[in-house]
């Protein structure tokens, strides 16, 4: 079966409503290849043939969200003040606490949705930029599984956050005992948010167009 | 209301590309429950949703009336030696706030207050105003606005949220699962179903329709 991209043919698919649109300039596209001005007649949105410089800002907040994730995991993200006495919960050692109270269900959860989570959203949008960068010849299919599995995993993060938030309310005995959120649950919200921002400027039509000579 | 009859002629209405790999594939008609995959990459395409606009209302409308108690209510109660810690979800937002973490307090009103309520009024007027047939110029804006909301809108993590607070705070003292738990368990899932209804192609086809159906009759009556 020949499969042909649409880019090649002059069309693109609009990005709001998913209706095929045919692209004013062929030329001109193909060689700019991202941010033509050009309004879908169906909804009236602009038209880009891919996400504008979409390699540059991926990057941009890969690496924002790389440097984030330092303080995110070394500041306490939440610390239990008892009878005036602080300790202070890096990620690690909430996680740790639950495994030491045997709930292991909920550690795993917990370490799933806020390590393990951004760390493969990190590592996995890196791997697709250098694919894409570099041009290395890695399964397109298997590319964009990938990338769908980033973006379908990244709003769990937010577990601790929220977590955080119920438990800063719940906990609140005065001077007895009281839960304060730390700096490291701020920074660890922006890796989340970075990360998500990361996800939704990578376009994975670049991973297909890289290979657009093998199917013609 | 059938979807053929905003099918025209053009043809570039009866090819698509694949939203994730670029590919030009022909537009086939599907049946109910049926997918349209993409043949290289999997991505779905669309898909064949009965009655979506009139389930979109009907969801959205049920789960609107249970977002009021599910917010302002105490979702959990925690009593330790006679002090009690209520948690509802906007107080969470307020406790951060006090403490100095505006960030924070931020991204958790967006994500968990702000944007689900947004999500649920946009879907409700783009049902009501379909469901009308009227065409205003404010519709593709609340359809676009609703693509937008939905990936910040994270009621269902909230979920996740409450049960790990739960299991952690068990042991520390007395606590009790309060009436608004109920209301948001109800809101979440009525918010599911509605997004589950929701079809965002049929929504921009019928969008085109109304909108050419209007043009004619402003020149019909000129
Ligand atoms: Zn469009
Ligand atoms: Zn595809």
């Amino acid at each position: 079966m020949a499969y042909q991209q649409a880019l090649s043919q002059g069309f693109t698919s609009c990005d709001e409503c998913h209706r095929l649109v045919q692209v004013a300039d062929v030329a001109k596209v193909t060689k700019l290849n991202k941010g033509q001005c050009q309004r879908c007649p169906c909804c009236h949105s602009v038209v880009r043939v891919r996400k504008p410089k979409s390699l540059s800002r991926t990057w941009a907040w890969l690496l924002t969200g790389l440097i984030l994730l330092i303080p995110a995991n070394m500041l306490p993200v939440m610390e239990v003040l008892y009878l005036g006495s602080g300790s202070p919960d890096t990620i690690m050692s909430g996680v740790l606490h639950l495994v030491e109270e045997g709930m292991y269900p909920i550690a795993l959860v917990v370490f799933i949705a806020s390590v393990f989570v951004p760390v493969v959203k990190l590592v996995g949008l890196m791997v697709l930029l250098v694919v894409v960068q570099w041009k290395l010849p890695i399964s397109a299919r298997q590319c964009t599984y990938l990338y769908r599995m980033i973006e379908f995993i990244g709003r769990w993060s937010m577990l601790d956050l929220f977590m955080i938030s119920i438990l800063v309310t719940l906990v609140d005995l005065g001077s007895i005992a009281s839960i304060t959120a730390g700096a490291g649950a701020t920074a660890f919200a922006s890796v989340v948010v970075a990360t998500m921002f990361a996800a939704k400027t990578f376009d994975p039509r670049l991973i297909w167009d890289l290979r657009a000579s093998i199917y013609e | 209301m059938k979807a053929s009859i905003y099918n025209t002629t053009t043809d570039t209405e009866h090819w698509a590309a694949c939203h994730d790999c670029d590919l030009l594939l022909p537009i086939h008609d599907i049946t109910e429950s049926q997918v349209a995959r993409c043949p290289r990459c999997n991505a779905v395409l669309y898909r064949h949703k009965k009655n979506s606009i009139s389930k979109t209302l009907a969801f959205s409308l049920s789960a609107l009336l249970f977002y009021i108690p599910a917010n302002t209510l105490p979702i959990l109660t925690l009593d330790i030696y006679g002090n009690t810690g209520r948690n509802t979800m906007l107080n969470g937002v307020y406790r951060l706030w006090e403490q100095g973490f505006w960030w924070m307090a931020f991204l958790v009103a967006v994500c968990s207050i702000l944007m689900p309520l947004f999500e649920l009024v946009l879907l409700l007027t783009i049902s009501i105003s379909i469901k009308r047939q009227r065409y205003t110029p404010v519709l593709p804006f609340t359809i676009k606005l609703q693509h937008l909301t939905s990936s910040w809108a994270m009621l269902e993590v909230y979920l996740l949220g409450i049960i790990v607070a739960i299991v952690k705070m068990s042991d520390l003292g007395n606590l009790v699962l309060g009436q608004a738990l109920v209301c948001y368990l109800v809101l979440l899932a009525f918010t599911l179903c509605a997004l589950q209804s929701y079809d965002r192609h049929y929504a921009w086809q019928a969008t085109e329709f109304l909108r050419d159906k209007s043009q004619r009759n402003v020149n019909y009556e000129k």
